[in-house]
C-alpha cells in the first residue's frame, strides 16, 4: 500500500458521521493537524469489531493538533498542541 | 458544569464519545478492584489471546457503543466490559440469553443452599 502523507504533511480529518465503530475521535473531526510520525499499517478496527479479519490493512498516523484549532474558546498557551492517532482513510491533503 | 450530553441532542455523535465535553472535575479517587472484576477481565483476554479471536478489543468497544445510552450509563466500567463480552459471546451463538439466566439462577440457588447451611 503507497504511504499517502509524510511526515509534516498539512492533514485535515474527514468531516463525516458514519454509524458504526470509528476510532476517529468525534472532537476532532473536520479540523486540522499535522503528520508528526507514521505508525505502520495495522488491521483496521472498524471492521475487527463486526468480526471480519481487518484487511486491508490501514495506515495509521499519529496527527499533531494545535489545541487551539481543536477547542473553540482555548485560553492556553499557543504551542499546547495534541496527539491522535489516525488511520489513513480519514485523512485528506490540507494546505 | 454544562448539562449532560445526550447524543439525542447531537446526531453523529455516539453517547461514549464524549471527550471535550465538561463533566466538571475528575474524582480522583480509586477503589480496589473486586474478584469478579478481575476475573471478567481476564476471561474476556483469554478469549482474545492466542489465537482465540473469538472476541477482540474492537468487537468490545462497538457492543458498547451499540448497548443503549441508557444501560451505557447506568453500568460502571467493569459491568460494561461484562455486558459487551455477553454480547458479543451471544451474537456468535456460544450461548443464549436464556441459558445464561438459567445457569445464573441455578448458581444463586446454590449459594443460597451453602449460605444457608
Amino acid at each position: 500500500m503507497s504511504q499517502i502523507f509524510q511526515t509534516g504533511d498539512k492533514v485535515r480529518v474527514l468531516e463525516a458521521h458514519p454509524p458504526g465503530h470509528r476510532r476517529t475521535p468525534y472532537y476532532c473531526r473536520g479540523k486540522v493537524g499535522e503528520i508528526e510520525r507514521v505508525c505502520g499499517e495495522h488491521r483496521n478496527p472498524e471492521e475487527l469489531a463486526y468480526g471480519f479479519d481487518g484487511e486491508p490493512l490501514r495506515r495509521l498516523y499519529r496527527v499533531r493538533f494545535r489545541q487551539a484549532d481543536i477547542w473553540g474558546g482555548y485560553d492556553g498557551p499557543e504551542n499546547d498542541t495534541v496527539d491522535i492517532d489516525i488511520y489513513e482513510h480519514w485523512l485528506k491533503p490540507a494546505q | 458544569m454544562a448539562e449532560k450530553f445526550t447524543s439525542a441532542n447531537e446526531p453523529g455523535r455516539g453517547y461514549h464519545d464524549i471527550g471535550g465535553l465538561d463533566y466538571g472535575p475528575v474524582d480522583p479517587e480509586t477503589t480496589e478492584i473486586k474478584p469478579w472484576e478481575k476475573l471478567s477481565i481476564a476471561i474476556g483476554n483469554s478469549m482474545g489471546g492466542q489465537g482465540r479471536k473469538i472476541v477482540n478489543t474492537d468487537m468490545g468497544r462497538r457492543a458498547r457503543e451499540g448497548m443503549g445510552e441508557e444501560m451505557y450509563n447506568a453500568l460502571d466500567y467493569f459491568e460494561r466490559t461484562t455486558e459487551s463480552t455477553k454480547i458479543t459471546l451471544v451474537e456468535q451463538g456460544l450461548f443464549t440469553e436464556e441459558e445464561l439466566e438459567a445457569r445464573m439462577k441455578e448458581i444463586e440457588s446454590r449459594l443460597a443452599e451453602v449460605r444457608a447451611q
